[in-house]
């Protein structure tokens, strides 16, 4: 690639946007041009100047309480958008809220106030399990022990965690089981078992459940989708880029 | 409270004042609330990041419709020459005030993809979900807003830099 032409994708490369090669080969042409190189260092210095947070607003608390306010009272009166007249394009739907106050409605705000107000990331399990999904693609460390049978995994944990993980083989049902590792999630020691289906890499992370009851909760995040499942004193969570579809049907496997 | 802070960073880098700022982003938080039904599930920080958006531009059509590029200007601007060469720029000391002006001065479409795609970190096709813009607008506009930053920045490479020479 000439300068030129890397010049034109410095944005693509810098914002993650370039299919691997294209970025492979940028890559490379940074390591030995001074021109791109420092045009390079620059937009960097550029981005971290950005993300400085001295940079960015915080909501003064004076907003946070007017917003709190309007949404507890969801007040009687329709809004009177100050901004734009034609804008309130919902007025039924908070009219018919207003009118029929109930536990529904409540469970709404609250369900508002969560969304609005805490970040899915807030829950420090599914965080972990995130990063480490992250993590274990791309630093190559995918599996400590290798190996499609389970009778080679299971065992393996054996001594290294002080439970036993259920693993099963499921080749038959499209889930090629590649290994397991030891991981970290929540601060103790768990098993993750993984499983291929097509070309996309499953982490499941097995511990021991502090609760005896069933759950099943989806998520997804910055285009992974997440599945957490308790089952007989088990908590399992599943994450992978493959379609939500796919992935339940691996927790029913499991749990099965 | 991070959407909260989120709404309202988005609103004051777009209208930048800071009472218009709040009164906006209450405005679109409680608009998000009235389309609540509406919402699909996911994350909830680009569909509110939409309505803020939206509401700023309303405003802005309304109130500093001369500050808004039309498509004239957006063709001018897609078109201006291209800054001197990289080698021979070198940034300037990047003080958050510095940045902080620099930032101010671009037009509002270039300035509102910065804040989408730095402060914010949503990718291409998430800040095209939010701004309403075809992918190729949003990379050029990106694009063009690197370059422009850059320029208010930068200071020719032969000058010693200010902080250097006063050592």
């Amino acid at each position: 690639m000439t300068c030129w032409e890397i010049q034109e994708h410095m944005d693509g490369y810098l914002d993650h946007e370039l299919d691997p090669v294209r970025s492979f080969d940028i890559q490379r042409h940074l390591d030995r041009c001074l021109d791109c190189s420092r045009l390079h260092r620059n937009r960097m210095e550029m981005r971290a100047a950005l993300r400085d947070d001295a940079l960015r607003y915080r909501a003064p608390d004076s907003l946070r309480q007017a917003v709190a306010a309007a949404i507890a009272n969801d007040t009687a009166a329709p809004p009177r958008p100050a901004i734009a007249q034609q804008a309130s394009a919902q007025p039924s739907a908070r009219r018919g809220r207003r009118w029929i106050w109930t536990t529904a409605s409540i469970a709404a705000a609250a369900a508002f106030a969560v969304l609005v107000w805490i970040r899915p990331s807030e829950n420090p399990v599914e965080h972990d399990v995130f990063q480490s999904h992250l993590r274990s693609l791309m630093a190559d460390h995918l599996t400590d022990v290798v190996s499609t049978d389970q009778h080679t995994v299971k065992p393996w944990f054996a001594g290294k965690l002080d439970f036993s993980p259920p693993v099963k083989t499921l080749d038959a049902q499209g889930f090629i089981l590649a290994g397991g590792r030891l991981d970290y999630i929540g601060g103790r020691p768990v098993a993750a078992l993984v499983y291929r289906r097509r070309l996309h890499v499953i982490n499941v992370f097995i511990w021991p459940s502090g609760s005896s009851g069933d759950l099943e909760k989806e998520s997804s995040r910055q285009g992974y989708n997440i599945i957490r499942r308790i089952h007989g004193g088990t908590e399992y969570w599943l994450i992978s880029d493959v379609e939500p579809g796919d992935l339940r049907d691996l927790a029913a496997q499991l749990v099965q | 409270m991070p959407h909260l802070d989120t709404a309202y960073n988005l609103a004051r880098w777009l209208v930048r004042g800071a009472p218009e700022a709040q009164d906006i982003a209450q405005e679109a938080c409680l608009r998000a609330w009235a389309s609540f039904d509406h919402f699909r599930g996911g994350d909830a920080r680009p569909w509110l990041l939409a309505i803020v958006r939206n509401t700023c531009y309303t405003w802005l059509r309304k109130n500093r419709r001369s500050e808004l590029m039309d498509e004239l200007d957006e063709t001018r601007l897609m078109a201006e020459p291209e800054s001197a060469d990289p080698e021979r720029l070198h940034l300037r000391r990047l003080d958050a005030e510095a940045v902080r002006a620099g930032l101010q001065n671009l037009p509002a479409e270039l300035r509102e993809v910065l804040v989408l795609r730095e402060m914010e970190e949503l990718s291409y096709r998430e800040i095209a979900d939010v701004a309403g813009l075809p992918i190729g607008t949003v990379m050029s506009r990106l694009s063009r807003a690197r370059r422009r930053l850059a320029d208010a920045m930068a200071v020719p490479f032969e000058e010693p830099r200010a902080e250097e020479s006063r050592k």
